[in-house]
């Protein structure tokens, strides 16, 4: 597939990294068209081979000072929706479940925390498709055995920790990236709007297969959220 | 000029076996007499050297500040835990936390929701519940809970509890008077027991803060014996 | 140096042999040593990138296994880094620093012969861990506690010696520099006529000094943690792994303006030359410069947004590093400015000195993008920083050294190289290099992380066209390097000044130069 940009993804939060992304690209497209632009009109029309004569001037105190300022407030210009952003990013306030993910090597393990349901999520995908002798699956190395399940548009608060290295829990289209950390936690939250599948990979580098711990997650209404999660609970009970 | 120079250095060395033997007087919880040895040791090396090399000043600079910096790299940790003690930092004095508790205001007019977790690291085979999983509390308010642990294998075990608490914020308002995760606590084979946990959240914890997590990851210590002797707290005073 | 030593020097020559070169004292030749070990690094760090993208030329394992292939790139990282990029600009400093301040030598010659041999035997002995047991190191070249304290192989603690070893390399180089730069200036050689080259040298220098220790600390940390007890990044005793982040980041930020510094030296002599026109705002310049390296230091933490950093510190950090853009964009102006009205003509260091302006630039917007921190939380650890770095660091750092090689090998070696081979070693880099790194922001912003040996069907193409990329870019090297050998065996004979808008006390002296120049010191013209 020859996808060239970030995912919009699924979260209201999602959709504002994506607008400040692509804010961003065209900012420094714009500043790109005008330095790169003069350069080549040099190249073009300032050859020695074309007959032109050097100029003599080397300095301007005046312009040094106008292509300081410009760019200074173009920066505080890209400053302003990305604090807003961040600062939306950094309130966890009134969630409605939280999940704790421990980062493992080399698999995810996710904790219902308010309804005592936990479970291991490791790659599915079958040995023979990563060493070649099979056909690889549709989702080929971004398939687990146990999904996280989540009800949409509900906040969900994750905490993120680890039982060995640092690993990293992220899904693009849910906006979230946070690093899991043996000894402590981390949150970060989100409210996905789309019932639907999710995929990530662990981000930070954690031995032999780190580029073997892909994360599921699977976002439904909350009616079929509560029933999956009861079906969890009495699965939690019988093997107590 | 090399008569003073040596008497300076005599003191010196008198001042360092001084220094070593009123050691034990603060509570350090260090080896004291490792401490009195290794003051001596380089005393005495720099006392010679100074002498030795008194011909060739910039030789026996170079000497004498190399052992200084090794010196000072030495005594850090002892200076490390009598610069906690003095300033308070890293939780080590104890007693303001206890006082504290004592004065500090109830507040009525909110409540905070604490989550307690528990984590293990890597393969920690001790089983550790909260007594609750959540208590509300009012801020400044002392509250008292457990953690419920179990050793189930055939060996004595030591364990570390490692605190943190999210939002992150929230970790300096939460002021642990008494808790399992001060020292490393041993359990023998099959053992269980239960830690207490005395904390109070302090009513400086920001408006918007309405629920905090405490999670505890359990280090297992059995093997590592420099952690065994790590008392990082002042003994509380019994109340 | 009076004129009697010059006449003994002339009669001896340099010494022949192999003791030529362990005893040499002569910055010249320890500039050369530099240079070729630099080479045999590029290439075998070379060869570590060759592997890795044949691996990821397609979905699945094909040729290694996952652990093997986070050694490749922890090794390709740590040479390209640390046994290409800076022995090389440090071996251009020696050659050209005295050059073109108009001193016999630098300042502290035996220091100088000491600061190169202990590199080879740190790359010896960090290159040699691929054959003992556990394998090479293997947890990325930014070696992150406790992956690396916990779960290193063995040859962890060679990697920790091999640090410490070409730490002080690059130490005592700065020194020697520093001491060089300011008390061995010709007569009228002031600090603001300086060429640009050594003033960004001597920023670079300065830097060195205050993280090469930062970076032994980390390391020497991690020894301890490894081996006598310490937790300095292990929760369980009371420390944190973020803390390791902190201090190597510390070091890590301004060890990249280390390796980019240099090459705008280069790049700040070679465009006036073929521009015939005086440098543009020459003392802005060097403010612009002295401002990165000041910000260099306040910065550190963008590496670490994901970890959980506090709202006010991610605040902080995006601002500084949003800040750097501003003299970083005053200098790209001044160059641009450089050409404006200029008479340019296009010889091949000028062609990479351009490549430098437009695709660094490229590098420096994808930077931007990174500094904002709700997008770095999609592109943290993903390909997208992979095209980043190297786009700043293949036209920046690399390009900036070819460019030199280039524009100063007639004056070591008193031949021309052909410039037909160098334009097509050129276009074959240039091309190779956006096929190779492009495709990379691409996969980033489709979501494929860094440092996995095998991904998902959706990121197949871009990884195929990367790889042959790669391919091409690794050949169009070797192409460099016969052309380099070439140029040293034999070519037109060079004048002293064979750039006809080269100005410069280096351009005073014979091409080649000779043996021991500036014996006694020129006049500078008023």
């Amino acid at each position: 597939m020859y996808t060239v940009n970030m995912t919009q993804g699924v979260t209201a939060i999602s959709h504002e990294i994506y607008t400040l992304h692509m804010t961003i690209f065209w900012i420094c497209v714009a500043i790109g068209v005008v330095v790169f632009g003069t350069m080549f009109w040099a190249i073009i029309f300032h050859r020695k081979s074309r007959g032109a004569v050097a100029a003599h001037f080397h300095e301007s105190t005046k312009v040094e000072i106008i292509w300081s300022i410009i760019p200074f407030f173009i920066l505080i210009a890209m400053a302003y929706p990305a604090s807003h952003l961040l600062i939306k990013m950094h309130d966890t306030r009134d969630s409605d479940l939280t999940i704790k993910v421990t980062g493992y090597m080399w698999r995810w393990h996710y904790t219902y925390l308010d309804h005592d349901v936990q479970f291991m999520s490791s790659l599915s995908t079958p040995y023979e498709q990563i060493i070649n002798r099979d056909v690889k699956g549709e989702h080929y190395l971004r398939e687990v055995d146990n999904h996280l399940v989540l009800p949409i548009n509900k906040k969900i608060r994750i905490l993120t920790t680890a039982n060995d290295v640092i690993h990293s829990w992220w899904v693009p289209q849910l906006g979230i990236k946070k690093d899991a950390i043996p000894g402590f936690i981390n949150e970060a939250w989100m409210i996905i709007d789309h019932p639907g599948i999710y995929r990530g990979q662990c981000a930070e580098l954690c031995g032999a297969r780190h580029g073997f711990m892909p994360i599921v997650v699977e976002a439904m209404n909350d009616a079929d959220f509560s029933a999956w999660l009861a079906t969890q609970k009495t699965k939690a009970t019988q093997q107590h | 000029m090399l008569q003073q120079r040596i008497v300076l250095s005599g003191i010196i060395v008198m001042l360092s076996i001084i220094s070593a033997a009123v050691l034990p007087f603060f509570d350090l919880k260090i080896n004291n007499s490792f401490v009195t040895y290794a003051i001596l040791i380089l005393s005495a090396t720099w006392f010679l050297t100074y002498v030795w090399l008194y011909q060739h000043k910039l030789m026996r600079n170079i000497i004498l500040s190399l052992l200084g910096m090794f010196a000072f790299a030495f005594c850090l940790v002892p200076l490390y835990n009598v610069f906690c003690q003095v300033t308070g930092l890293n939780g080590k004095v104890d007693m303001a936390v206890a006082a504290a508790a004592i004065t500090v205001k109830i507040d009525t007019t909110r409540k905070i929701v604490v989550e307690f977790d528990v984590n293990y690291n890597e393969d920690m085979p001790w089983e550790f519940k909260p007594q609750h999983k959540s208590i509300t509390v009012y801020p400044g308010q002392i509250v008292r809970t457990a953690y419920y642990a179990s050793n189930p294998t055939k060996t004595t075990m030591r364990a570390q509890a490692i605190p943190s608490i999210s939002p992150a914020q929230a970790s300096k308002y939460f002021k642990k008077i008494e808790c399992f995760c001060f020292n490393s606590q041993k359990l023998g084979p099959r053992e269980t027991t239960h830690f207490g946990l005395q904390f109070f959240i302090d009513p400086k914890l920001p408006k918007e803060i309405k629920r905090l997590t405490l999670a505890y990851t359990l280090f297992d210590i059995t093997s590592n014996q420099e952690l065994k002797n790590y008392n990082p707290h002042v003994t509380t005073p019994q109340t | 140096m009076n004129n009697d030593l010059q006449h003994s020097y002339a009669h001896h020559g340099p010494a022949k042999g192999i003791t030529r070169w362990l005893f040499t004292t002569n910055h010249k030749d320890i500039g050369t040593m530099y240079m070729i070990f630099a080479c045999a690094m590029f290439f075998l760090g070379g060869i570590l990138a060759m592997l890795i993208r044949c691996e990821l030329f397609k979905p699945g394992l094909h040729l290694m296994e996952p652990e093997f292939f986070n050694q490749l790139t922890t090794m390709h990282g740590l040479i390209m880094v640390f046994g290409a990029v800076m022995p090389a600009f440090a071996g251009m400093a020696n050659w050209m620093i005295p050059l073109m301040i108009g001193a016999p030598d630098m300042a502290l010659p035996r220091l100088n012969n000491w600061s190169f041999w202990i590199l080879p035997f740190a790359f010896l002995i960090l290159s040699s861990s691929f054959f003992m047991p556990g394998g090479a190191p293997n947890f990325g070249w930014t070696f992150y506690a406790p992956l690396s304290t916990t779960y290193g192989p063995n040859s962890t603690d060679f990697f920790i010696f091999s640090i410490h070893i070409m730490g002080m390399s690059s130490i005592l180089a700065a020194i020697n520099v520093i001491v060089t730069v300011f008390n061995m200036r010709a007569p009228g050689m002031t600090l603001m006529r300086m060429p640009l080259f050594v003033w960004t040298w001597l920023i670079t220098a300065f830097l060195l000094i205050a993280v090469m220790p930062v970076l032994a600390g980390a390391v020497t940390m991690m020894l301890a943690d490894r081996h006598l007890g310490t937790s300095f990044f292990n929760a369980g005793g009371g420390g944190d792994p973020v803390l390791f982040q902190h201090i190597f980041w510390f070091f890590g930020h301004p060890e990249v303006y280390i390796m980019i510094l240099p090459s705008f030296g280069v790049v700040s002599e070679i465009i006036p030359t073929f521009s015939r026109k005086p440098l543009f705002g020459y003392i802005s310049m060097v403010y612009a410069t002295v401002s990165i390296a000041i910000l260099s230091f306040l910065v550190w933490a963008h590496h670490m947004f994901t970890t959980g950093m506090p709202l006010a510190g991610e605040l902080f950090f995006m601002f500084a590093t949003m800040l750097i853009a501003v003299p970083t964009g005053v200098k790209i102006f001044n160059w641009v400015a450089t050409m404006f009205r200029g008479s340019l003509s296009f010889e091949t260091p000028m062609l990479f000195a351009c490549a430098f302006l437009i695709m660094f630039t490229i590098g420096g917007f994808s930077g931007l993008m990174l500094s904002m921190v709700p997008a770095d939380y999609q592109y943290h650890d993903t390909y997208f920083v992979v095209a980043h770095f190297h786009y700043v660091l293949i036209p920046g750092a690399v390009f900036g050294i070819i460019a030199g090689v280039y524009y100063w090998l007639p004056k070591w070696t008193g031949h021309m190289y052909s410039e037909v081979l160098g334009k097509t070693h050129f276009w074959l880099s240039t091309i190779s290099m956006n096929a190779t790194f492009f495709p990379m922001h691409f996969l980033g912003l489709a979501g494929m992380p860094r440092r996995i040996p095998d991904y998902a069907l959706q990121f197949a193409e871009f990884n195929k066209v990367a790889s042959i990329g790669a391919f091409v870019f690794g050949l169009s090297q070797v192409f460099f390097l016969f052309i380099v050998i070439k140029t040293i065996r034999g070519g037109k004979p060079a004048p002293a000044r064979p750039w006809e808008g080269a100005k410069g006390l280096t351009w005073e002296v014979p091409s080649p130069a000779p043996y021991h120049t500036f014996t006694t010191p020129p006049e500078i013209p008023a």
